[in-house]
């Protein structure tokens, strides 16, 4: 790529232009000069161009006051802070919860023989009921099936609910305030 | 005292503590006024150029502010801040783009009407120059508006656009001739 060849000229052009005073006050030898050099003719063409709209349209141009501005600014930066303020809260909330659902398991050490022993169980019974369902069509009201079963499919689900779903909720609720 | 309580005050006082503690506004109530007395009109005008939309000039205008009070770098001189809020200007212009995914200033009709009438310009001779912006790129148009409604020079371009002295020439260049074919008073040079 060539290097763009810039006119020396250019710079008087602009500064009339600046001012307003393009083309009223440049002498003859400038004026000549832009009618024959087609980079200055561009530039005061468009330099015009663009002093114009922006004058024109600085009048019109209505912002908000400053101190709406600031008062903006400094409510927000004061949400941010406070927000991040609240991130270790969070942190420590989640790791009580944590150590809380771990205490409550180690204490129910003798339960969790029984709950273990009962996942297992029915565990096995479901795969066998869906087996003999597939091979010979068997109603899976056949017995195999009971209420102590259910119980421990159950407590299975509140666990993995306390275990895992809560605090996943808990999380996306931080991130969707986070968002806001 | 409920548990509720007492972690509400906790997050109270950790918040306050961390405003407190927080990165510090680039410049106090006052001298804020005054910068942007001297800018927001500019800083308003070159956003409602950049993405064609009063409304969301007005929305940028407050987000380029706010940032610029909490810009973490040193700005030592007016000029430095001015350059620095420009840069904020164009980079949140930009996203704004990228979020969208349009080209806002590419409009016809009523719209352009819209524009004009913000911007003040008749709807004669001076529309023109609104509809030929809008014809040029989001970079071409930034330049343009730069070099000639605020008279800034290829190096401060260059530190607002975050691209180097050198490739500004080029581009402003190019930029130049082709707004100038747009308003039908291209010089002729190729």
């Amino acid at each position: 790529m060539t290097e763009p060849v810039i006119c020396p000229r250019e710079t008087d052009v602009l500064d009339l232009v600046a001012i307003g005073q393009w083309p009223a006050r440049a002498d003859a030898g400038l004026r000549a000069h832009v009618a024959a050099c087609a980079s200055c003719t561009d530039l005061a063409s468009v330099a015009m161009a663009v002093v114009d709209a922006r004058d024109t349209g600085a009048a019109r141009v209505r912002v908000p006051d400053a101190s709406l501005v600031w008062f903006r600014a400094q409510l927000r930066a004061r949400e941010e802070a406070t927000r991040r303020a609240a991130r270790p809260l969070w942190v420590a909330q989640m790791a009580a919860l944590g150590v809380a659902a771990i205490a409550l398991a180690l204490w129910s050490g003798g339960l969790m023989d029984w709950f273990v022993g009962g996942v297992a169980s029915a565990w096995t019974t479901t795969v066998d009921v869906f087996a003999r369902e597939t091979v010979a069509s068997t109603s899976p009201d056949n017995g195999l099936w009971s209420a102590s079963n259910t119980t421990h499919w159950l407590l299975l689900a509140a666990a993995l609910g306390v275990v895992l779903i809560v605090p996943i909720a808990l999380g996306l609720s931080r991130l969707a305030d986070g968002r806001e | 005292m409920t548990i509720r309580d007492a972690s509400s005050l906790a997050l109270d006082l950790a918040a306050a503590r961390a405003v407190e503690a927080d990165v510090p506004l680039q410049m106090d109530e006052d001298a804020f006024r005054g910068f942007y007395d001297r800018t927001s009109r500019q800083v308003w005008a070159y956003l409602h150029r950049l993405t064609g939309d009063p409304h969301a000039a007005d929305d940028l205008l407050q987000e380029t502010y706010y940032r610029f009070l909490k810009a973490t770098v040193r700005l030592e001189s007016d000029e430095h801040r001015r350059h620095y809020l420009f840069r904020v200007a164009t980079n949140l212009a930009n996203d704004r783009f990228r979020r969208r995914r349009v080209r806002p200033v590419e409009v016809a009709g009523d719209d352009i009407d819209t524009i004009a009438s913000a911007a003040g310009e008749s709807l004669d001779g001076t529309l023109h120059v609104s509809q030929a912006l809008a014809k040029l790129g989001r970079r071409e148009r930034a330049m343009i508006w730069l070099a000639y409604a605020h008279g800034s020079s290829h190096e401060e371009i260059a530190r607002v656009m975050g691209v180097r002295t050198g490739s500004v020439k080029t581009l402003l260049l190019r930029a130049r001739r082709k707004f100038a074919t747009l308003l039908g008073r291209h010089g002729g040079a190729s």
